[in-house]
């Protein structure tokens, strides 16, 4: 089963897509967003961004949270 | 104590069970400082004038402009060119005479900030970029005091509350300055002005809560509103585990390079202010688009946009000095890693802040 990613703001700009999905290879332990994420899209290695996987702001993933929405946030600064 | 007058005015709010005399007299002896009297300011100020915060705290050292209109609902026409924070105090005083006004017509920094703040129970950040956002947020957990965000991109908004009783801070979101690849302002990426509109209404609402002590104040969690398809999304927070405000907190002062964006740290060399050069030994690249005002109407200046510099940077000059300009800072520092990175560029520069009257002058005199 696979999980859905939702990108916000200049980073659903920069990839051209709000949303996706993904099939993580959790190998028996946690697996870590952040690096899964620049992997996966390149382009973000230079930007910030937070990440929430079910609405809660963490870095990791477990395996029980298959099927869960990973949501990635860039700041905003426009006022 | 509330006047005859300041009842009658208040009199629909008041009929509020939660509020009342009570709840009215807390709010006439609360002090919030806005900070950016721009699209969210100004909404956000209309309110809680109307609200009757007793001292409302205006930050802005900008002029109005002609193309802020149409979100600044605060400004006019004959507004323009005139200081924001004075302007709109003059117009708040004709909404609501009962309360005090405070203009800070200067622009914030670690060297005046905590002045400014120190009188006021609540602040709230509704400024374009990321350097006030980092250096309000460090005042406020400096000063104790809760922060209430707005923020926009385009068509989406972040709204929370910081250091509120506590609560997580700016900082537990994002620990540190964006790369300016991260950064965009409304001046480079465009905003239809109803989503500020609303955001700052927002903010203004978490205001009046947190003074009223009435409902849920949005600490702890971070909101998402996207205009276009009406959806709001919560995002729980937490407070960060890394002592991210050490130093602050045992110094007890700002650190002013610390509100400084990292590229222009790293690459200083890159970033300039006009006062420091002589801008008649530049070629210079303005690289709003074409329909930007004002003109620079100086044979010295060469309009190529941000949108068409892939297509049009052979106009600029692979020797000599060239200082790349726009409204805010932030294009010209975007198409200055575009020409360096891209083209090889190694004679360009970035004008720090972007256009001024000063510098408009300037380029008539050389």
């Amino acid at each position: 089963m696979e999980n859905e990613i939702q990108f916000y703001g200049m980073i659903a700009e920069k990839l051209g897509i709000s949303k996706t999905s993904i099939l993580i290879d959790f190998k028996g332990e946690d697996v870590n967003v952040r690096d899964l994420m620049i992997d996966s899209y390149p382009l973000l290695k230079s930007m910030a961004f937070q990440i929430a996987i079910n609405n809660v702001i963490k870095e990791n993933i477990s395996s029980a949270e298959v099927g869960e929405i990973i949501a990635i946030l860039p700041p905003f600064a426009g006022g | 104590m509330l006047t005859k007058e300041e009842l009658q005015y208040y009199d629909r709010q008041m009929l509020l069970e939660p509020i009342g005399i009570s709840g009215q007299e807390k709010l006439k002896q609360s002090k919030v400082l806005i900070i950016g009297a721009g699209g969210l300011g100004c909404p956000a100020l209309r309110y809680l004038a109307s609200a009757g915060v007793g001292t409302l705290g205006v930050v802005d050292f900008d002029q109005v402009s002609v193309s802020n209109l149409h979100r600044q609902i605060l400004f006019d026409f004959d507004d323009v060119k005139k200081n924001k924070a004075e302007v709109a105090i003059t117009k708040l005083k004709k909404v609501n005479p009962f309360i005090e006004y405070v203009a800070y017509p200067v622009r914030l920094s670690a060297e005046n900030s905590i002045d400014i703040f120190e009188g006021f129970d609540v602040v709230v950040d509704c400024t374009d970029n990321y350097e006030s956002r980092f250096l309000i947020n460090d005042v406020c957990v400096l000063l104790n005091k809760p922060l209430v965000y707005g923020s926009i991109f385009k068509f989406e908004a972040q709204i929370s509350v910081f250091n509120w009783q506590n609560g997580p801070t700016y900082r537990c979101l994002f620990k540190d300055f964006p790369s300016s690849e991260s950064t965009a302002d409304c001046n480079s990426s465009g905003v239809v002005g109803v989503l500020p509109g609303i955001v700052g209404l927002y903010q203004a609402n978490e205001v009046i809560k947190m003074i009223l002590g009435i409902g849920e104040v949005l600490s702890g969690k971070l909101m998402i509103f996207n205009s276009l398809n009406n959806q709001v999304t919560y995002f729980n927070l937490s407070k960060s585990q890394e002592n991210l405000y050490n130093d602050l907190l045992v110094e007890k002062k700002l650190n002013p390079e610390k509100y400084i964006r990292p590229c222009t740290l790293s690459d200083s060399i890159y970033e300039v202010d006009y006062e420091l050069i002589d801008i008649s030994n530049f070629q210079i690249i303005d690289v709003r688009e074409p329909f930007e005002l004002p003109v620079l109407e100086s044979d010295m200046v060469v309009n190529v946009p941000l949108s068409e510099l892939t297509e049009l940077y052979s106009q600029i000059n692979r020797h000599g000095n060239v200082l790349l300009l726009c409204k805010s800072g932030v294009r010209s520092m975007k198409a200055l890693e575009i020409l360096r990175d891209q083209f090889g560029y190694s004679n360009v520069k970035s004008l720090r802040g972007g256009i001024t009257d000063e510098l408009i002058s300037k380029l008539l005199e050389v």
